[in-house]
């Protein structure tokens, strides 16, 4: 009874008796105080113990936990899953996102892009025929080949 | 990557087979009202680059379908007829025969060595108080 009375476990007509009583008893004095000090000593290591608790190595062994119940799920959830986790867990998104931006714009890019030859467009190997006078010109830009004649 | 160069790659088609695709633009030059066909978008810039005539309109556009060796023949304006062989392939060139006859006489000839899938300009004959221009550009299939 002394140890729940402690505890605040008693009821208040029992405590209000018991509290009477202890001012007469010093051995009932004597055993309170024994489990007063017992309790407190209690206390105090828990609350040691709650602040000093490793966070990380608790965090650690819940994802264990959680991890064992998702291996238990249908295998194709758990398929997806794992690979959301690690799509998360690499970061590999923000890889692919930069991946898909270059290409695109290489692509726009080699799209506009004029390819520039220097050689002209074509080479003239032979002119005939019954012509007034003949020329024969490359463009700067393009190397374009432009013959002119003049009919006779 | 792979995407990348392959579209890289592309423009540097090689020759597949014996077949030759192209076609022929027929152009009026002139020193009229400045006009620049939307046609000619590609080849305007070339045309001013050189010559000083002010407008330059599309008057046809002709395809080229030929094998080698194989003659095909254009009507060209003013009485005239271009006949187009190609006749080899050389150095990632096409080789080209061309004859341009009018009134079924031949006038100019000659034999070119034309880079595929770019395109040569042939001018000078007088058309309509201005000049005409044949723009051949062909590619080897």
């Amino acid at each position: 009874m002394l140890s729940q009375f402690v505890d605040n476990a008693l009821s208040p007509e029992t405590t209000r008796a018991l509290e009477s009583h202890l001012t007469t008893c010093p051995v009932c004095q004597h055993t309170v105080k024994r489990y007063q000090g017992i309790t407190n000593k209690v206390i105090h290591s828990i609350q040691r113990q709650g602040s000093q608790a490793n966070h990380t190595e608790l965090e650690h062994s819940l994802l264990i936990k959680l991890r064992k119940e998702r291996a238990t799920e249908p295998s194709y959830f758990s398929f997806f899953q794992g690979m959301i986790d690690f799509i998360k867990g690499k970061k590999i998104y923000l890889q692919m996102a930069s991946f898909a931006a270059i290409l695109l714009m290489s692509m726009v890019l080699l799209q506009d892009q004029k390819v520039v030859f220097h050689s002209p467009s074509a080479i003239v190997n032979s002119i005939d025929g019954d012509m007034a006078s003949v020329m024969i010109l490359e463009t700067q830009e393009q190397h374009h080949t432009i013959i002119w004649y003049k009919e006779s | 990557m792979i995407i990348i160069l392959a579209y890289v790659a592309l423009p540097a088609q090689t020759f597949a087979g014996n077949r030759v695709i192209g076609n022929v633009r027929i152009i009026h030059a002139s020193s009229g009202p400045a006009y620049m066909d939307r046609a000619l978008k590609d080849l305007g810039r070339e045309l001013q680059s050189v010559f000083k005539y002010t407008s330059y309109r599309l008057l046809s556009r002709k395809p080229l379908n030929l094998t080698h060796h194989e003659v095909g023949r254009i009507s060209l304006p003013g009485n005239r007829t271009l006949e187009i062989s190609p006749t080899g392939l050389k150095k990632g060139r096409i080789k080209f025969k061309i004859n341009i006859l009018k009134r079924n006489k031949s006038v100019f000839t000659t034999e070119i060595l034309l880079r595929n899938g770019s395109s040569i300009t042939i001018g000078g004959p007088d058309y309509k108080k201005g000049y005409l221009l044949f723009n051949i550009s062909a590619a080897a299939r």
